[in-house]
This record gives structure tokens, sequence and C-alpha cells, in this order.
């Protein structure tokens, strides 16, 4: 009998989704049978599906969604024992057509080439999948030079969201003259939103090592650090995990593979400031001092962490080196359009049908990676607007859902790519609102050094909370406007000179809903608690008070079987009421 | 150094040197470049963005302060990308800046009278340096002392504490006082002509304060005047018991000695005309203010015996005779109404009335004229309204309608409501002091809008080259508006002049207005002190002559120590103020009633206060303190708007690593950090520097003391970074820079002493010096050199240690020499 290997998607998102007990079950029913092999893997991207369990048996998967303990003594009698498929339950499998899967057909899978399917704290299984293979090619065959010309060639440019060249920023690190010379892996992810860096660090470390190790001979270094969050528990610990073993293997170390050439890394794990992931506050956080950023230049090429020249690259960047390195830069510009190459990991949030990870094409438009590999809507819902870039990114309306996704285009939009946040929006958004919830982010998040971040983006805060509050005044779009055109021209730091992004774009595109709440008082969406109020309709009204019973402040009277009446002065507009009417009476104005 | 790099800045080829920075090099070329944050003492931070610049193909502004410059570079640091940036930082930073710039009297006072200079100077005896203060905004002291309202002993904080504000107003008087007793108002600096030449008609304060403004700038001016004296309003409109002519007369032939010209009897329309003047002149400042009583629009009002209030008082201020008869009826009830009244009884008037249509409450006349013109006997007869003046060919009598209150106004007060009752007064005269208008017949229709000549907010009429200030552009106010009015008249004129276009001059002034009675419950109580009263009796059996004495000078001094020296102890010299004012950041832009300031801490300890409120947390003094006095005692904590500089751990700085060498507090650009011993009194433009050592121990750093010119007195201690000969290099110690009180001490020994039976008395050095020499001698002698030993103090210099070790070994012949540090 060959042998099967039953998956279980122990990345946080399982986790969180309940993964460990199914895991527990299947541990507990599986025990003992050695033609079984239960492996621990990372995020699959179909977040919406967790806890996910793969069966792999003849080379063909099957994977299930929405696994339950019981599910999963049902796929252990049904399906390994019964070779039966549980077709209720499978979302992808190579053994039956009854489920398809676009979310997966559209995909392009560079950086999550691995996510998933292997277990992140064995490093056979990465080696198994041609892991370090490009170490090897390049230590063996390529000079630093040919490196850094061959991820020129291949067109990838930074994925943390600013977009600049990769191998030019290689190139600037090795032209620049330094006894040491650092390798920062920038793992710093901290959009409200966004998982992409946390799903590759937790289910596939190892790529992000040779990409470091990779670059670390390119530019001539021998240090690495991974300035990883805190708030990312288990991806320090298989980091650590495969740092251990990447050592144990000589794949870091002195003297890697034998050839001479010397890379370690250590991993800083950082306090969980935003502004950290910008790279001078970043390095000045890896020095041990306050992540505050400073002005450039110096750039980090020149003067990075302690004053050594150093390569600065996100997580997602570091996962497409090996590839490229092994498939050529070619094949990876194959992918994309002109000026944006290759695949881009988007983290599909919000009000999303499939919510998770997705690898796609560059140039891909936006409507596509939202209805067609996002699934849509939930809930028969309207789409009404998706942020793009994360907080600092922009919020674009249908009538741009055709942009291509590529720098240039979605720069064009007045959003960023940013590092990939993709949150959806759907008709019962209040864009006002949106604007304010990205601007206290942002405002929380400011470290504090320059007067257009640390009081401006509180200055408009402070507008849009008047807003939204019904206190808005006429020239109060204005004034936000060029406030936000000074805070951008005039910050320090990407954080703040993206900090008024969501409030420029929705003022773009959404400027009717601005108008709405100044000038008629008026919340379009019903959200803003300050602009709406319930009332109770005296045809419907059956008096059967459960509405009375269900509001949190006793601000409904009525008798039994007689009409009910809110007291506008105590309602909080929580909105209890309508959801316990039974016979749709409340209406919100 | 290699200057090879060339940038265009502002359009003009410079040459700068590799990794030179933008705001340096601007520096070299004379390009001024606001900054908060940068000192070339400390290293780059580039937090404030102040020094936002434009660099042509830069995605955003960029920071001078740490932007290198580049071959070809392109630089504009005037453009209005970058003024709007700069204006925008000033005002966020403004809109988190807790505090007052100037004091409240100084804000309310529409002269912007130095208050809190000028009553401080007085408080210390010190009259010349209080004079010179005022003069600076108050062209008329003692004239002022004497009439002002006082608006600003309405804000006085001294409220809070005592009920009752200090005598601002009186004080102002005795220091005007003192300058005309000492026949001498203050030295007439020698003034640099600048060719340009101003014309101002009216002689009034407006017109006299703008004379002198314009003066000191360098401009010759002439007054026209249509009267035979200066002073209009002032000296033709408030009687003499008031303010005595001659009073005014000497503050004015002071303003005048700086070499003003007056054309007097000289008439606007009849002995000159405004287009000879703008002719003549390079621009021209109408001050002719409001002389034309208002009619009370009743009938009978052209029979003889009625007047206008202002005409009366002209005549009275003439020493004409007018016959009032023996029963008047004066109308209204401001200021002019109670110097009316007050005067017809002073003229013999047996019988005067006050008409007034509202009650007392809600009359616009100083309390203590209506309580002395009731006490002189005047009958106040309130909530009536002249119906019409009666009688054949003269004033009979005087029909009233009663009046009561009914909902207020627009100006808040309660609006008189006619009842139809009616009465009748016998009377002989009516005085109409209803109010007073500008008499505009003289001049082109296009300047005014019948009532006021039109102006802008820069005192620029529509006529290019002609100015109007005071009354005439107002309406009636009190004097030391007409003199603020002049005051910015004259800077806009000479903006105009030397600049093309008229500027009024801004100021950039944070406001605090929430503060009670509980925030000053630690302040100890002190009464105000008042002059001393004057009896109706006595007043009017010496009719016009004045009979308020004043202060004495003792009482000054006691009450001008009242002053809590209100507003920042920095406002002469915080930079945020200074760019605050000059890129017109309004600080109510973002206002605190819309707008939220965290609340942060105000720590004092025995030298400097730390106002946290003030920060704007460009970080000087954490890297002050880290890199030049390097105890890195405080640093940031928290982040974005809940940023706090501090020691950490919600320490006090006293239980910190903080050995108050005080270089944060000199580096501080704005006030977050104060010396304790500093108020915010003396002024850089009255302040030199003395460069000495210190006198404390032999390390001999250099320190710069700070004298204030205007009393000759020590204010403040610092040092100086850009010293290439100090060894201190900036730094010293706590010692040195705040241990300077002893300067001033009364109990400083400044003679020798000798002591003869248990008491001290004074001798000269020679003979201290030789009771030394002769008690030295007699030691050695009879008890042999080695009975003697010498150590010196720490104080001592290394140059004073030499000699005495050389004293000790070749006089007294002893090797019992030391140091008390063993130096």
């Amino acid at each position: 009998m060959d042998k099967i290997t039953v998956k279980v998607g122990m990345a946080s998102c399982g986790i969180a989704a309940g993964s460990r007990p199914v895991l527990k079950e299947l541990q507990k029913t599986l025990a003992g049978r050695s033609e079984v092999e239960i492996k621990e893997v990372g995020c699959l991207g179909l977040c919406f599906h967790e806890p996910l369990v793969e069966v792999d048996q003849n080379g063909k998967r099957t994977v299930y969604g929405e696994v339950t303990p019981e599910i999963a003594a049902r796929i252990v009698s049904e399906h390994i024992d019964g070779g039966k498929i549980l077709e209720d339950r499978a979302i992808l499998s190579d053994e039956t057509d009854a489920c398809e899967n676009r979310m997966v057909e559209r995909q392009v899978r560079v950086v999550l080439r691995n996510s998933g399917l292997i277990d992140p704290t064995r490093i056979e299984e990465y080696i198994a999948r041609q892991g370090y293979e490009a170490l090897k090619k390049a230590l063996s065959s390529m000079t630093p030079e040919q490196v850094i010309e061959e991820i020129l060639a291949s067109g990838l440019r930074g994925r943390g969201g600013a977009g600049f060249p990769t191998g030019l920023k290689w190139k600037f690190a090795r032209a620049s003259r330094g006894d040491e010379k650092y390798v920062v892996c920038n793992a710093d992810e901290g959009d409200p939103g966004a998982f992409m860096d946390r799903s590759v660090l937790e289910g596939d470390p190892h790529s992000i090592i040779e990409g470091m190790a990779v670059c670390g001979y390119a530019i001539g270094s021998t240090h690495g650090v991974i300035y990883c969050r805190a708030e990312y528990p288990l991806a320090i610990k298989n980091l650590s995990i495969a740092l251990d073993q990447a050592r144990e293997k000589n794949l870091l170390g002195k003297n890697i593979m034998g050839m001479g050439f010397e890379f370690d890394i250590y991993i800083k794990e950082g306090a969980g400031a935003f502004v950290c992931g910008e790279e001078t506050a970043l390095m000045a956080s890896i020095e041990g001092r306050r992540g505050m950023p400073r002005p450039r230049p110096p750039f980090p090429a020149n003067r990075g962490v302690y004053g050594k020249p150093t390569n600065i690259n996100n997580v997602e960047t570091f996962a497409n080196i090996a590839w490229i390195i092994l498939n050529g830069g070619k094949a990876f510009a194959a992918y994309g359009t002109e000026k944006s190459k290759g695949s881009k990991v988007f983290a599909l949030a919000g009000k999303i049908s499939k919510g998770g990870l997705v690898e796609v094409p560059m140039g891909m438009p936006i409507r596509d990676v939202i209805f067609d590999v996002g699934g849509g809507i939930p809930n028969g819902k309207k789409f009404k607007a998706v942020q793009l870039g994360g907080p600092s990114g922009g919020c674009l309306p249908e009538s741009m859902l055709d942009t291509p996704v590529d720098y240039e285009s979605i720069n064009a939009t007045g959003a960023i790519m940013g590092s990939g946040g993709m949150v959806v929006m759907d008709e019962d958004t209040c864009i006002v609102d949106v604007a304010k919830f990205f601007l206290t982010f942002v405002q929380n998040e400011s470290c504090g050094k320059c007067p257009f971040c640390r009081i401006g983006t509180k200055r408009m805060l402070e507008i849009l909370e008047r807003i939204c509050s019904g206190k808005g005044k006429p020239e109060d779009i204005g004034l936000l406007e060029d406030m936000a055109y000074k805070v951008k021209d005039g910050s320090l730091c990407g954080l703040g000179q993206t900090a008024p992004n969501p409030v420029l774009t929705t003022i773009k595109y959404f400027r009717d809903e601005y108008e709405a709440h100044i000038n008629d008082k008026r919340c379009p969406a019903k959200v803003c608690t300050a602009l709406i109020h319930y009332t109770i309709d005296p045809e419907k009204c059956i008096g059967c008070t459960k509405c009375a019973r269900q509001c949190p402040v006793n601000a409904i009277s009525g008798e039994i079987k007689k009409l009910h009446v809110i007291d506008q002065d105590a309602c909080v507009r929580c909105g209890q009421c309508i959801k316990v009417c039974p016979v749709k009476a409340i209406s919100v104005e | 150094m290699d200057r090879s790099l060339k940038v265009i800045l502002n359009g003009k080829e410079v040459f700068g040197y590799r990794d030179q920075k933008i705001l340096e090099l601007c520096a070299e070329n004379g390009v001024e470049i606001p900054t908060l944050c940068y000192d070339p003492h400390l290293s780059l931070h580039g937090g404030c963005s102040i020094c936002l610049v434009e660099v042509k193909g830069a995605k955003s502004l960029v920071r001078a302060c740490a932007m290198p410059i580049s071959d070809g570079m392109e630089v504009q640091t005037n453009t209005e990308r970058v003024y709007g940036a700069r204006q925008l930082a000033l005002q966020l930073l403004l809109s988190d800046h807790v505090g007052d710039c100037r004091p409240p009297c100084q804000l309310t006072c529409p002269a912007r009278g130095d208050v809190k200079g000028y009553v401080n100077y007085a408080a210390e005896g010190e009259y010349r340096a209080s004079l010179d203060a005022l003069h600076d905004n108050i062209t008329l002291p003692a004239s002022i002392g004497r009439v002002c309202p006082a608006p600003c002993e309405e804000k006085c904080r001294r409220n809070f504490v005592d009920e009752e504000p200090v005598s601002i107003r009186e004080i102002k008087r005795f220091v005007g006082d003192w300058g005309i007793n000492q026949n001498d108002l203050g030295k007439i600096p020698e003034v640099r002509e600048n060719g340009r030449k101003v014309a101002i008609i009216g002689g009034g304060p407006a017109g006299v304060s703008a004379a002198y403004y314009l003066r000191k700038m360098g401009y010759a001016v002439t007054i026209f005047d249509k009267e035979a004296s200066l002073g209009g309003m002032m000296r033709y409109g408030i009687p003499d018991y008031r303010l005595p002519q001659q009073i005014l007369q000497k503050e004015i032939d002071w303003i005048l000695a700086h070499g003003i010209e007056t054309k007097l009897n000289t008439a606007l329309g009849r002995d000159v005309t405004l287009d000879e003047l703008r002719k003549d002149y390079d621009s021209v400042l109408l001050a002719i203010g409001c002389w034309k009583s208002m009619p009370m629009r009743v009938p009978g009002e052209d029979l003889k015996g009625v007047l206008g209030g202002i005409d009366y008082l002209y005549e009275v201020n003439k020493g004409n005779k007018v016959d009032l008869g023996k029963k008047v009826a004066v109308v209204g009830g401001g200021n002019t109404a109670m110097d009316a009244c007050r005067c017809a009884l002073r003229n013999g008037a047996e019988q005067v009335y006050v008409l007034y249509r509202r009650t007392r409450e809600e009359m616009p006349a100083e309390n203590i004229e209506i309580d002395e013109a009731m006490e002189e006997g005047i009958e106040f007869v309130f909530l009536s309204a002249p119906v019409a003046v009666e009688g054949d060919g003269r004033v009979e009598r005087i029909v009233c309608e009663k009046m009561k209150l009914g909902e207020p106004d627009a100006s808040g007060r309660r609006r008189p409501v006619p009842t139809g009752e009616q009465f009748t007064l016998e009377v002989d005269s009516v005085i109409a002091a209803i109010g007073q208008g500008a008499d505009l017949s003289n001049l082109p229709k296009d300047l005014h809008d019948g009532k006021r000549v039109r102006s802008d907010e820069h005192f620029a009429t529509q006529t290019e080259g002609v100015f109007v200030c005071g009354d005439l552009k107002t309406g009636p106010d009190i004097a030391a508006s007409a003199i603020g009015e002049g005051h910015w008249a004259a800077e806009s004129i000479n903006h105009f002049i030397m600049e093309g276009v008229p500027h009024r001059p801004f100021e950039c002034d944070v406001v605090r207005d929430d503060l009670g009675p509980e925030d000053f419950l630690e302040e100890e109580k002190q009464p105000q002190e008042h002059p001393v009263h004057c009896p109706g009796e006595v007043r009017l059996s010496k009719p016009f002559q004045e009979y308020n004495m004043g202060l004495t000078e003792e009482q000054v001094n006691r009450d001008g120590s009242r002053c809590m020296k209100c507003g920042c102890a920095d406002v002469y010299e915080c930079k945020l103020r200074q760019y605050g004012t000059d890129y017109e950041a309004l600080p109510e832009t973002f206002s605190k009633e819309e707008y939220s300031r965290p609340s942060r801490t105000l720590e004092a300890n025995s030298y400097y206060l730390r106002n946290m409120d003030k920060c704007i947390q460009c970080g000087v003094c954490v890297r002050a303190c880290s890199q030049k006095a390097l105890y890195s005692a405080i640093d940031f904590q928290n982040r974005g708007m809940d940023t706090l500089i501090g020691p950490g751990l919600e320490r006090s700085i006293d239980n910190s690593a903080c050995v108050f060498c005080g270089q944060c507090v000199q580096l501080c650009p704005t006030g977050a950090l104060t010396e304790n011993s500093v108020h915010g009194i003396s002024r850089p433009s009255y302040s030199r520097v003395v460069k000495t050592t210190c006198t404390y121990c032999g390390v001999g750093c250099e320190l710069n003391i700070h004298v204030d010119e205007l009393t000759g007195k020590v204010w403040n201690v610092t040092t100086d970074y850009d010293s290439t000969t100090s060894q201190n290099e900036g730094r010293c110690c706590v010692k040195g820079r705040f241990g300077w009180s002893f300067i001033h001490s009364r109990d400083r020994l400044t003679k020798p002493l000798i002591k003869e039976d248990g008491v001290f008395r004074e001798a000269s050095w020679n003979e201290a010096i030789g009771l030394i020499a002769k008690k030295f001698t007699g030691y050695r002698d009879t008890s042999g050199s080695d009975s003697v030993a010498f150590f010196t103090s720490a104080r001592c210099t290394n140059e004073e240690n030499y000699l005495l070790q050389r004293f000790a070994r070749e006089v007294m012949g002893t090797n019992n020499v030391d140091h008390c540090a063993h130096l």
C-alpha cells in the first residue's frame, strides 16, 4: 500500500480557526499506523476554509475545508480507510471534478511555492523541493555580479511597497565600501488586514533564509538580520528552527557548502511599532535605539545598521530570490507587465467571500482578484470600495476596478501597491468612517518625530471625527485636502508621506459622501451613529416587546401588543432592535 | 575645502563642497533657513520640518538640514509651496503648544504695552528702564496713565488671587511723572535719516504716536494740525482736572524733540489739500479723529443753549467762557457725558442733571467717573430719553420719556423701551453727549463711507500712499487704542515705502484663557494699592486742578511686586514664536475649542522649569544631554501625540541623572525649558553679552553674562558653543550657569572689613593688606616659618595657586602649602 500523507494547516490562520483539536483527533485515530504520516504545514492561502486537512494518496491530493474533529474522524474512516472522498467537504481534489476552485487556478505561486505543502520545521522537506539549490548554484557557478544581473533581469521590485528595483538596490550595496555589510529582512508586517509575510515566515522560512544568503553572497555580506515583530510568535519559532537546521547542514555559518562563503542570520524581535517597518526606523530598532526614522540620505546602502552598508528587503522579496536564481530572471519576467514583473501576493480581507492569501501575476485587474479569485462580495451585497496598500494606501471605487495590479497603474489612482493588503468593503461601509479608521491607525502609529505626521494626522483625524459626528463644516473638505498634500509633501518618512492617502482617495472618489455628511448631516451608509436614528413603523409594530427587551439602554418603551416607541435621546444607535424585530418594523434613517 | 559643487540657489549660481548640507550652503550665502531642531553642535535630527526647501526633481520637499548638496542641484527656498508647508508645520506645532506667549494684560492693551516689563522695572525701582520700556509702545505714558480705562487691569490675573488687579495704570502714570519730574523723559537717539518724508494730518494720540515711530525709523515727519497745540482729543476733550494740559505738553515736546516738524493751525482742506501733500510726501497718514457731536434728533435741538458734548469740552479746554445758566441737562452715559456734567458744575451751574436712557449698570462711562460725579452732586436721571427741547428762542425745558429695560441688544446691554410716560425738567442748557462722529467734509468722497475712512487691515486707504488710523478709522475709541493704531500704521507705512506694499506687523501669540482662581491657590494674597481719595468738596474747591495724586513710590514698588509675571519667560527668544511671526502662522488655525491638546507635565526644580506643554519635541535637549553633557538623563518616551521627553519611569528630574548643567535649557528653542531666574522681562534688543571666566573653580569655564542694558543688572548666564578659545566648549556646571544670584545680593562684600572689638568696620585695601602682612610677619618671626600653613580654595585659579605657593615658600619660608582639592 502506498504511503499516505495527511497534512494539517497549522499556520496562525489554521490554529485560530481550530486546527489544533483537528490535529489531535487525527494523531489519536491514526496512532500507530505507519503507512500514514501526519504533517503540520503552513498556510495554503485558503484561509476562509480553515481548518484545512489535505490527504495525499497515490500522488493525488484532496483538500478538505472547515474540518472539525468529527469530520477529521470521518476523513480517516471514509477517505483513508474507505477510499471514498467526502464529496461534501472536499474543496480541492485531483480525484473528482465535483469541486473546482478558481481561487487556486488563477494563481501563479512563486513566493507561495512551498506554503501549505511542506512542514516548515523540517529542512528536508524544503530541500526536497529544490531548496537551497539556488544558493548552491549561485555559490558554485555564478559571480556575485552575475547574481545581481540575474535579479536585475528578472525585473523584481521591492515587495515592501515602494517597488524599488531589487537588483539595483543590491548593486548599490555591493558597490558601497565597507569591511562589514548587513543583509536585513524586513519582517515587520504591520498593516491591518495584511498577512502575506507572516504566512511565508510561518510556512516556508527557508525560502527567506536562502534568499538572504544569496543576497549576502551578491553584495558581499556575512551578517543577516531578520527584523520580525514579536506579535508573530509562530513565525519566530519556525524561523529559529529553520536557522538552527540550516546551520546544522552548513547552509549558514562559515564556509557554506564548503565553498568558502560565510553568512549567518539572527532574529531581532520588534516591539510592534508600525513605523519600524520604515527602513531607517527599523535599523535604529535593530541597534537598540528608539524606533524613529531619520532623514535619508545617507541611504542604508551607504550607512545602514551600525553605520555599515546594508541591504534591506522585505520577506516577500527575499522569498522570490531562490526561484529566480533557479529558473532564471527571464522566467520570472515572463509574468507580469512591462514595468512590474512576476507575481504579487495579496491578502484578501474584509467583505470578501474567499478571504485568504493569493499570488497572482502582476497586471491582473483588481476586479479579477476580487471577484474571480476572491469570489466577490458575500451575502449578495454590493461592492463599494477596496483599500489597497494598507492604512497608507488608497480606497478605490467600482470605477477603478479594471486597474491592473502593477506599481505604476495603482500609484496613478492615488493608492499604493503597499505590501499587498486588499481590504474589500461592501455597501454597508461608510467611506468617511473608513478614512477615519485608517487615519486613526496611522495616527496611533506615528512615532512623533515630525509635526506633519504627529500633529497633522491628529488634526486631520479630528476633522474627520467632526464630520462623522455631524459637525462638519463646508470648508472641511478643502482643509483636509490642503493639509493632506502638505503632510505628504513635508513628512520625514514613508509613514507620514502616505498617511493622508486614504483621506485623499476617499475624497477623490467619494466626495458626494463627504458632502452628504457635511451639508445634509446624513450618513448614506447609515454607519455614523450621530447622523442616524432608528424609528418603529406604527403600521408594522405588533407590540411583541422583543426590541424593548433587547435594548441595552432601555430606550424603547411600549406595552405588550401596543406600539413601541424609541426615545431618540436615550438611544445609542447600536442597532440591536433591528436585529430582533420579527416584522421588520424598525428602520434606520 | 574644495568648493567644486555648483548649486543653483534661488536662481543664483553658488558653490559648495562635498557633503555640505543645503542649510549650511544657504547660511553661507545669506539665505536664512528656519529650523527648530538643527544645531551644528549636535547630531542631525530632521524632525521639526521647518527647514523644508524645494529641490528640482525631488518628489517631495527636502529637509535642508539633512540633504547634502550635489553638483547641478537646483534649490528654491522661497516658493509658495515651501512657505505653505513651513507655515502649516508651524501652525501644527503651535496647535500643540499650550501657554501664553505674552501676558493677558499686554494682549488686552490696544497699544500692546509691555506691561510685565514696565511694571516689574518700576517694582524694582528701575524707573528709567520702566519708562524706556513704556516708550517702546506707549508714547504718552504720563497722560495715558491718567485717562486710560485700563482694559489691561480687567484681564490681570492678580484678580484671581486678590479680586483686584495690579495697579497697571497708576504705575504707568507714576513712571511717566517720574520722567517729567526728572525733566528727562529719556535719551533721544540719533536718528539715521532715510531720506523719506511722511505727512501726518492730526496731532492727537494716533498722529503723535505714528510720528514718533516713523521718526525713529528715519523718516522726516511733519504733523499738520488745525489747532494751536498738539494733543487732539486728549487735550481738547478731557478736562484738566483729569489730565493737566502741561503734562500732555511735556510728553509731546519730548516726542517732537526727536526731530518731528509741526505745522499748527493748519487744517486739511482749508490750508492744505490732500493732493498737495501726496505730491510732497512719500506717504500721508490721516489721523484727524472724531470731532463731531452726534445730534439728539429731537425737536428744538437748534435752540440756543443746546450744545454738543465734545463741543462744550473743547470750549472749556480752550479756556473759553460758556454761559450755561443755572440748570444744565447732560444727555448721555459715557465718559464725555461725565466730563461735561462735571465741567458744567465747575463752570458754575447749580443743578446738573445727567439723563440716561438705561440704568447705571449699562453706563459705558468708567465707574470712578460716575462715582465722583455723584459725589459732586450731579443728579442722575436714569431710564429717561429726551423727546423735545423747548423754549422761546433759548432752552427753557427738556421733555423726556420714561424708559424701561427690554431684551439685550447687539452690545449685550438691555435695550431701553419707551413707556409712553413723559416728564419735563426745567433747564437753561442741554449738552448732548451721546456720541461723536468724524468730520469727513474735507476728504475725497471715495475715501470714506459717510461714517469713517475706509481702509484695509494694513491701514491703507484705496488711494495709494494714503493711510488712516485712530478714531477716523475705528470710530470713537480710547486713547491707548489710538496710540496702538498710530504705531501699527507707522509700521505699515514703513513697509509700504520700503517694500512697496502696506503691511501691518504680524505677531504670533499663543493665548491661554482657561485659567481661573483655582489655578492660583498657592499665590500669596496681597491687596491692591490705591491713590488717596480726594473728597468731592475738596475737588470742587480747586475746580480744574488735578486731584488724583497717584501712588507713592513705596506703593508703586509694592503694587508692582504683585505682578505674577504671566506670559512666557522665553517670549523674546522663542524660535517658534519668531518663525510663527515670520510665517504669519495663526495659532488659532487649529483652535483649542475644536482640536485637542493633551495635558503634559509641568515640573519645577531648583534651577529650571520643565513645561512639557510647550515642548515641540525637537529633541535638542535629549541630544545636548547625551552628546554635550554626556549624562543622558532624559530621552523620548511614548510615541506620536503622547511623546514626552523626560527621565522616564515617571521620575522627576530631581531623581534622575541630571546634574543641572542647564545646557538643555540654553539650547531649548521654546519656553519648554526655562531658567527659574528668567521671566521674559529683559529683552535681547536691550541686552549685552559680557564674556567672563567662571569664578567658581580653577577650571576656567568661559561664560556669557547677559546684562540688561536698561538696568545694568545680570539677568542670565549662558555659554558659547561657538567659541574657539574656550576650553569648556559650551559646557559648564550648575554653579556657573545658575549660581549667579549673589551678584546682586545686598549682603555681598565689596569693601574689606576689619574686626575691632568684635565689630567689623570698613577699611581701605591698603590698610587691610597692611594688617594681614603685619600679622603674617608676626607669626613667622615669633613662632617660626613652619608655624603657618597655606591652603587655597577650589575657587582659586591656577595663577592664584602658583602665586600663593611662591608666597608661602619665598616670603614665609615654609613648604606647608596645599590646595583643598590637591591640585
